[in-house]
Order: C-alpha cells, then structure tokens, then sequence
C-alpha cells in the first residue's frame, strides 16, 4: 500500500443525499441571495441530463435515500420537476423540492400544483420565505401553498428568514389564518432560519445563531453530493457553495460521479470539515487571532468561505494541518463505525417488525 | 406564472438595478454568475498523502471495525476499554488524546462498556439510565428552565396577537378542533381518555378568562387547543437545526419517528414520515427551542438502536414530552395565558403529557414490556 492510496483505505461512509440544483434562474431577486438569482439569470439542466444524473447517482451509491430539487426556483421546471421527483420516487427514493411557493398564488392554483406533486410521490416540500422572499413572492402565496400541501398530506417545512429589528415577518405569518389552519392538521412545521449577508450594506438580523451548531462539524460534506445547474458536482449544498472553488468537485461526465466523491479523500481539508466545522478549525489554528476573524458570524456557511477565502488562515492551516491529523482521522474512523452499526441495527429491527408485522397479518 | 407574465416580469426587471451585484460583494462572484466553463486551478488543499503521518495511522484507521467488534463481544476487551480508553486506543495505534475521548462516537462505545449502564438496562431501570449516560457525557447535563424561559419568551413576544387566537379558538371550537382530531387519525386515546384526564384537570386550572372551564372535557380540549394556536409562534421562534438550503434535520425527523397509527415506531427513525392526518398536540417541535433538548433525544435513540433495546426509545419519548409540556404549561402560566397553581401544576403537566403519550399511541411507563 502506497502513502497515496493509504488513507483511502478508512472507510468512507457512501452520501445519502443528492441535491439536484436544477436552476438558477428564479422568480424572484432577493437582494442577499447566495447565487444572486432572478429571472435574468441563466444556467439550467435540462431534463435529460436531470433524470441521467439521478439514475447515474443512485447507481453509483446504494445508499442514496432522499434527493432534494432546488435552485433558483425549481418550479420553473415545471413538468420536468415533476417527472423528475417520479423518476427518483421509481428508484425508491425520498424526494424534497425547496422552493419560494410562487406557485400558491391562489388556492385553486396551489391545489394543482400539489396534485401533479402527489401523483409524482413527492414527499416533502420546503418553502422559503421571510423579509427578502417577501418582497417578491407575497404571504399569501406562500399559506396557499402550505395548506394545499398539507391538505393533501404532504409533509411541509416552511422557513422563515431572520427578521431585521424593525421587520416582523414572523409573527405576520404565524397569524395567518391559513398557516394556522395548516399547523393544526398537524403537517406544518415552521422554523427561523439564521441568515448572512453577501454583499455590504444588508442590514443586520435579530437572531444570533447557537453557538453550539455554529462550532458543530459538517454533516454536509460526504453525506451530500449535489449537481450544479452547470452540471459540475459539488460536495456540499451550503449557502456558500458557489463562491468556494474547492467545494467543486469536477465536472459531471455521466460516468465519473463515484470518481469525483473520491477525489475528497485524499483532502484532509473535507474530513477536517466534516468532523469539526469551519469555526472551530479557524479557533484551533488561529488562536486568539480566531475572534476577529469570526465576528459576526452567524452561520456555519460562513465560517467555510471565510476559512477558504483569507489568506492567513488558510497559509496557517498549510502549515500546521499535520498535527491535527491523527485526532481528526480517529474521530472520523469510529464515527462512520458508529452511524454504521446503527444504520444496520435500525435495518434489522425495521426487518423485524416487517416480519412480526407480517406474521400478525398472516394469522 | 404564465410564461408571458414571466417574460414581463423578467423585461421589467432588466430595467432594474441589480440588487446584490451593484453592491460590493462580501465573498466574491458566486459560479452562479460567471461563465459555465470555469478554469479549476489553485485549489487549497491538505493532501493527506503528503501529511507527514505514519503509515501504521492508516493501518489502523482501516481496522476500527475490529476494535468496535472486539469491545463490543469481548467482556474483556470491553473492560480494557471502559477502565483507561486513551491507553486501549493508543495500544491500538489510533489517537486517544482528550478531544477524541470528548467525541460523542466514542462517548457513544463507552457507554456501551459501561457496567452501570448494562445493569439498568438489564432490569429496565431507564430513569437511572438517562441518569448514567449524563453522568458519561453522552447526554448533556440539562438546565430545565432554558426550555421554559426561551418558552415564556415567546409567549411574552407575541403576547397580543397570541391572546388573539386563542380567544378566536374558544372552548367550544377547542372540543370541536381537538375530538375531530381524534375520529380522523383513529388514534388510540379516545374521548373517554379526554373524559378521565379532564377530571385531573378541572379543579386545576381556569381558562384564559379565568373562569372555571363548564365542561371537563372542554379543559383538556382547551389546553390542547391553545398548545396548538400557541405552537405557530413558537416553531417559528426555532432556529433551523441544519443550517443549510435543506432544512430538516435528522432530530427533526427523530421527533416525528412515532407512529401514531401503529402505536409502534418506524424501523428506520431518520427516514420516517409522519402519517396522514395525524396532529398530536406535542411531538417535540417547542422543544427544539433548546437544542440541548433534541441533542440528548437524538443520542438517546441511537443509543436504543445500537443497544437493541427499544424501550429506550419509548423512554426517551416521554422524557421529551413530559420537559416540553411542563416547559410549556409553566411558560403559559408566566406570560398570564392560564392561571394553574403550582400545587396543581404537576397534575396539570402529568395529565396533558398521559394524554399526548397516547395520542402519539407511546405506551405509558407500566405498560412497556419489559
């Protein structure tokens, strides 16, 4: 075994999500967006390649259980969108859409909409709304939306962006009559999103984010693959994707997508991140230089393009990286041997009960 | 939108300013907006090949399953293991300075090595269990008035408009709301369980007017009713657990992991679906306003997979439940929603939490099959 091809040898748990962003062309053009979206901007996958990519990932990694369509608005898609959730429903996989519910216009619209959804076998939606989102896509789109879902059973997650001290997009929405009426069938969930800027000049949000998710490892990294409306692999699917060169594993050939999940292996930088996150590899190598460098940080994404972006972090962690790979490696190793053991026993029971389930029926 | 709206709308705004790209960008063009074929070169990298880390590193890395098999069937290896973990990874040859022993995998083996833990799981004793896991470090030592204070602060936030809606619930649609919720999920808790928890409830708390409830069915129904107009703003106040595009956390779902129809849980816990029509009034979504909370419920049902023991699931289960409804019932009754007194408050929060147990079809302490 060569040193090359060593650390190849620790067992890399296989991702179960893809993300595919079909688009980044949206309905709206929220002024801090990430991939600075809107309906001018152009970039798309087309069905085809689409529906290639789902079959080439589920091929490539049998542990594939949810993919997820985002964008930009994946809605634009339209009929695609939805004989791509039927694609990946075929191959026994759980399918999310995440979208601004520009589509709920009316109730009358949102209910068709969910129709062709369910027909397809979506299983989740999640809608993003709040300050930004709002200015272009109205409440009221957004509660058509997310009763139709929940009407129809499907289980809906809406996100609200963090609010400036004077914005109160949150309460507004949690006392519209059509979100309460979707919370008590029980199929709502709501929550507050933390938010960053990506341009000077946004103003600030009220929440600050915990401080222990902020210090948290990347659950992202190696659990997720995602296909770029470019169509180039990424290994994440995080705020700051698009503006970190190295989160960018290569370009997609139709055949070289287990390749490009590999070519992390050899980077320490990807099982560092997974294992401690970006704010705390900035502490480690930092030091007390850490807190300037940190501050006002309110999101884990973030802390990633800062790591990836300043000069002196990344010259120190070049430098000192060897120190920390023992530690890092050793957690990572029992890690994947732990979430392993508990996959497989959570497959035996869900076997058992089948069979005991079975049995009873049977009797 | 039709296509030729679209088309409008997008023509409109090409008179436009560009929002986000007129201002100075904080972390540079995303790919997003630059040309589809952009040139790959000077990626920051950390070659592990080139790390300067012995070779026997990586030998070792590669046989972790060994050591997890040998601690976890070897009684002796398990001891060597549990009495000085830093010395038994060193001896084989993997890292065991204090940041691995703080992680929570290896928290995780440990536990599973523990006789302590082995003793209460042997005769089921899963309030001393939680206790011992705490005492490894696995589950964090919890602060109970972290839930109830972020609670209280929510309802005190939103105190008007929350009065509101509760006062548009009203006791009638709150028996109403709360017994079609019954006929529709055939649920196991019926109408005569309302009946008997209501008679805890009636000599203990008073509605939102203060007065005392005409109907002991109409207290329970009420405070389920009010718990759900009252979630709205409080699932809001919850900071994503996942910080990302995608939002639903794998505790998001472990939260959503019972079945209310089969009274059993999904065999898969991070893959479960809720079913339909199912609406417990609480399944940990005000919870998830102190992480901490679905932290140790997260480890906890790990915990139960990889020990086999299911009963730990059903125990964490109602430790959720019963923190979240106390937290909430004592929330409420700081923000003036109710008026319950603290010599009734435990009844109050046994009632409602015996309720929810069985609307979620979670069997009730004496009832698991030991």
């Amino acid at each position: 075994m060569s040193r090359d091809t060593a650390s190849r040898n620790v067992d890399i748990p296989l991702p179960h999500t893809l993300t595919v962003l079909c688009t980044y062309q949206c309905t709206a053009a929220c002024a801090q967006c990430c991939f600075e979206s809107s309906p001018k901007v152009q970039g798309r996958l087309s069905l085809e390649t689409i529906l290639a990519r789902i079959t080439e990932a589920k091929e490539s990694f049998s542990s594939l259980s949810l993919v997820v369509f985002s964008g930009g608005e994946a809605f634009l898609l339209k009929d695609d969108l939805y004989a791509s959730i039927a694609h990946s429903t075929a191959l026994g996989m759980m399918t999310r859409v995440v979208t601004n519910g520009s589509w709920g216009k009316t109730h009358a619209s949102a209910s068709s909409v969910v129709k062709k959804l369910v027909a397809a076998g979506i299983t989740e939606i999640n809608i993003s709304t709040g300050l930004d989102h709002l200015q272009w896509v109205p409440q009221s789109s957004v509660a058509n939306a997310a009763l139709a879902l929940c009407e129809k059973g499907v289980r809906t997650l809406v996100t609200v962006e963090a609010d400036t001290p004077n914005s109160d997009c949150h309460a507004s929405l949690a006392s519209n009559p059509l979100i309460l009426k979707a919370l008590r069938s029980g199929g709502l969930q709501l929550q507050s999103n933390s938010w960053m800027a990506f341009s000077e000049g946004a103003e600030q949000r009220k929440r600050s984010v915990e401080e222990s998710q902020l210090n948290s490892g990347c659950a992202q990294i190696f659990g997720n693959i995602v296909v770029t409306p470019h169509d180039n692999l990424s290994a994440c699917c995080g705020l700051t994707l698009e503006h970190i060169p190295e989160l960018r594993l290569g370009k997609n050939t139709g055949q070289n997508m287990r390749e490009l999940y590999a070519s992390q292996f050899d980077d320490f930088l990807k099982f560092w991140i997974h294992v401690e996150g970006p704010a705390q590899i900035v502490k480690r190598v930092m030091g007390s230089r850490a807190c300037d460098l940190l501050a006002d940080v309110t999101h884990i994404c973030q802390a990633c393009v800062i790591l990836h972006k300043t000069p002196e972090i990344r010259e120190r962690i070049a430098a000192d990286y060897g120190k920390y790979v023992p530690g890092v490696m050793t957690r990572f190793a029992i890690s994947a041997q732990v979430n392993r053991a508990v996959a497989q026993a959570a497959q035996i029971s869900a076997h058992e009960s089948l069979s005991s389930a079975q049995t009873i029926a049977e009797v | 939108m039709s296509r030729r709206k679209f088309l409008k709308g997008s023509a409109a705004l090409l008179g436009a300013p560009i929002v986000a790209g007129s201002s100075a960008r904080l972390y540079g063009a995303p790919a997003s907006v630059l040309p589809r074929e952009v040139p790959d070169f000077d990626k920051f990298k950390l070659p592990l090949s080139r790390a300067g880390v012995p070779f026997e590193l990586w030998d070792s890395l590669a046989k972790v399953s060994n050591l997890w098999e040998n601690v976890l069937t070897s009684q002796g290896e398990a001891a060597r293991f549990f009495g000085n973990t830093s010395e038994y990874m060193n001896s084989m040859g993997l890292d065991g300075s204090d940041a691995t022993l703080a992680d929570e995998s290896v928290r995780m083996l440990l536990a599973m090595t523990d006789p302590r833990v082995k003793a209460c799981l042997e005769v089921g004793d899963y309030h001393s269990l939680f206790r011992c896991l705490a005492s490894l470090n696995l589950l964090e030592q919890r602060d109970p008035s972290i839930l109830e204070g972020r609670i209280t602060a929510v309802f005190l936030e939103n105190e008007e408009a929350i009065r509101k809606a509760i006062e548009e619930v009203g006791a009638e649609g709150a028996v109403h709301f709360s017994l079609e919720d019954l006929q529709q999920s055939g649920l196991f808790a019926t109408e005569e369980d309302l009946l008997a928890l209501s008679g805890i409830l009636g000599s203990a708390m008073t509605g939102v007017d203060r007065q005392p409830m005409c109907s002991a069915v109409a207290v329970c129904a009420l405070a389920v009713a009010i718990a759900a107009t009252v979630a709205a703003y409080v699932s809001v106040a919850v900071a994503a657990t996942v910080v990302l595009l995608v939002a639903v956390s794998v505790s998001a779902a472990v939260t959503l992991a019972v079945t209310a129809t089969g009274g059993g849980f999904c065999g898969r816990y991070d893959t479960c679906i809720q079913p339909d029509g199912v609406s417990p009034p609480f399944k940990g979504d005000y919870a998830r306003l102190d992480p901490a909370v679905i932290r140790n419920f997260d480890r906890a049902m790990r915990f139960s997979v990889l020990s086999r023991d299911g009963n730990i699931q059903i125990a964490a289960i109602r430790e959720l439940i019963s923190a979240e409804i106390s937290a909430v019932f004592r929330g409420m009754k700081r923000a003036a929603l109710v008026d319950i007194s603290e010599e009734n408050m435990p009844n109050v929060v046994t009632a409602v939490t015996r309720y929810s147990l069985r609307v979620l079809g979670v069997p009730e302490a004496a009832e698991i099959a030991l």
